[in-house]
């Protein structure tokens, strides 16, 4: 009897008939509980894989569009000719042998209050839905820069055909020519990476075409790791000298990009001067995944109000709202927060199914970043729930944890910090994707 | 006796469920959810294949709880974990430790 099975424990269970009638209602017998993960990325994944440890018998059905996904981060060591674009694909194979329902098909729609979410192919009742959408790209922030223009003009900030074609045109470029990135305000999936990418170009320009420049047009008047990313500039490609491959210009001089001229890859600042590119590159601002404003999960900013504890939605019950578009306080919108959310989120759903109180708990990022081969620096941070300075209760870093790579770090230190990055790559990616 | 008969097989499953439950679910605890996150660098369950990040897979209590409690410190050097440690009680740090040292390996 001690050696009984949970399967032979539900037949058993079921055998006994109406057992609930005698007071037992907290075990349903043989009736699993149903959640619906939508979105495969570095939230959804995490989640499905974390509900079904923390509670196997639940019945996890992953709901993703593509068969094959591309992470974004070490996305720009293709850009730079390091990584294939199969380096950076995962499959699902590894879900479907952890036991998860995998629906490769597009969510049509989401009933929250049937607790239904419908594809093309088929429908899936609910007892609890975890949503992790990711981001969409703001199609009218900057005029002239639509959907059209990026087939020409990537924005490469969802990973796969776009990644292509700005490595294809990087590579088509002549040595001599102008490459332009365009970063958008805060705040923004993966903060550190439009300079990582910057600085991941410059190092393929330094080696095949070493006569290019690359400006960054920045809508921001600072950015993520900006010292220990200038000193990696300054050692590695000539910042600050009249000959440096990398500019960089902020908001203090107006050079946010207003407009985009796609048939010249022409880009106007605010201040009002233009710059034509050879390679354009436009990386605009962002709001929630299209699925989140489609279920009602978003607030004005464009991003989903979720309870910092659980991370369900603070606009429909029972729906979980995890990754990049979640309003997740001081946690910084990466792939790392994304997996730390997914892990909670799911316990979070067990705990509830359970009508069991959620401890306390906390959460780690860790972003690394390329300057160059072997020159790696990271920001890390530990995040509590907790109160603001101005006293409203959200994600908060903990005080005296975390923070960026002392500066001034040796080339031992750099290129640990690179390793690192590639270790880390590979155990997160593992972790999620088997 | 029918009713007893049946009541003592309930007292019975009841009593395998909880013992199944422990078996293969991981369970709830500050401890599981505090280091959960630990994973997305040093590998599911704590098994590194990404190296040089160092696996925790089979590192006593002992030895992880020191060693977090000095890069808390900054007794012991790192690019890294002296930056993280130091977002945890030297309480939390020991629950980490033990719970990473009672982890079980990961079939995938």
């Amino acid at each position: 009897m001690a050696q009984i099975s949970r399967r032979n424990f539900l037949k058993l269970g079921a055998g006994l008939g109406s057992l609930s009638l005698l007071g037992i209602p907290s075990l349903s017998f043989g009736a699993a509980a149903k959640v619906v993960v939508i979105g495969g990325g570095s939230g959804g994944a995490t989640a499905a894989r974390y509900l079904k440890r923390y509670d196997p018998s639940i019945e996890v059905t992953l709901i993703e569009r593509h068969e094959t996904y591309y992470t974004c981060y070490m996305s720009n060591e293709v850009l730079s000719g390091d990584r294939t674009m199969e380096q950076i694909s995962f499959g699902y194979d590894g879900l479907k042998k952890a036991g998860i329902n995998v629906v490769i098909d597009e969510v049509t729609k989401v009933d929250p209050a049937a607790k239904k979410v419908t594809t093309a192919k088929g429908e899936f009742a609910y007892d609890k839905l975890i949503v992790s959408p990711g981001t969409d790209l703001k199609w009218d922030a900057i005029e002239g820069y639509t959907e059209e223009a990026s087939k020409d003009i990537p924005h490469a900030w969802k990973a796969g055909e776009q990644t292509k074609i700005l490595r294809a045109q990087l590579e088509a470029m002549t040595d001599g020519g102008v490459v332009v990135i365009t970063a958008p305000a805060n705040p923004f999936r993966c903060p550190p990476g439009p300079y990582e990418r910057a600085s991941l170009i410059a190092q393929y320009l330094k080696e095949k075409k070493p006569k290019s420049k690359l400006i960054i047009l920045d809508a921001k008047p600072n950015f993520a790791k900006q010292d220990l990313f200038m000193q990696g500039w300054e050692k590695l490609y000539g910042y600050k000298t009249d000959n440096s491959l990398i500019s960089w210009r902020g908001l203090e001089d107006q050079a946010n990009v207003t407009k985009v001229d796609a048939a010249t890859r022409t880009v106007t600042t605010e201040f009002g001067d233009t710059v034509k590119a050879d390679v354009l590159n436009i990386i605009p601002a962002q709001k929630a995944g299209k699925l989140a404003f489609d279920i009602g999960l978003t607030a004005d900013s464009g991003w989903c109000p979720v309870d910092f504890k659980t991370f369900e939605s603070t606009k429909h019950k029972d729906i979980y709202v995890i990754g990049d578009a979640c309003i997740a306080g001081a946690m910084p919108k990466s792939g790392y927060s994304a997996n730390s959310q997914g892990k909670t989120a799911a316990a979070a759903v067990v705990a509830s199914l359970r009508s069991i109180e959620l401890p306390e708990t906390s959460h780690i990022n860790t972003c690394y970043s390329l300057v160059g081969k072997s020159y790696g620096i990271s920001v890390a941070g530990v995040y509590q729930v907790g109160k603001t300075e101005d006293g409203k209760t959200s994600i908060i870093a903990v005080k005296d944890a975390g923070g960026v790579s002392a500066k001034d770090g040796d080339d031992n230190v750099r290129a640990t910090e690179a390793a690192y990055a590639h270790g880390w790559y590979k155990n997160i990616t593992t972790e999620m994707f088997g | 006796m029918k009713l007893i008969a049946v009541f003592t097989t309930l007292a019975s499953v009841l009593f395998c469920q909880s013992i199944t439950r422990a078996a293969d679910d991981v369970k709830i605890t500050r401890a599981s959810l505090l280091t959960q996150p630990c994973f997305a660098c040093h590998g599911a369950n704590g098994t590194s294949t990404g190296l040089p990040i160092p696996s925790l897979m089979g590192l006593s209590a002992e030895s992880l709880s020191a060693s977090l409690l000095a890069f808390k410190k900054g007794e012991r050097p790192a690019t890294l974990m002296t930056r993280i440690a130091k977002g945890y009680s030297d309480e939390d740090l020991k629950l980490i430790a033990n719970y990473i040292a009672t982890q079980p390996q990961l079939t995938n």
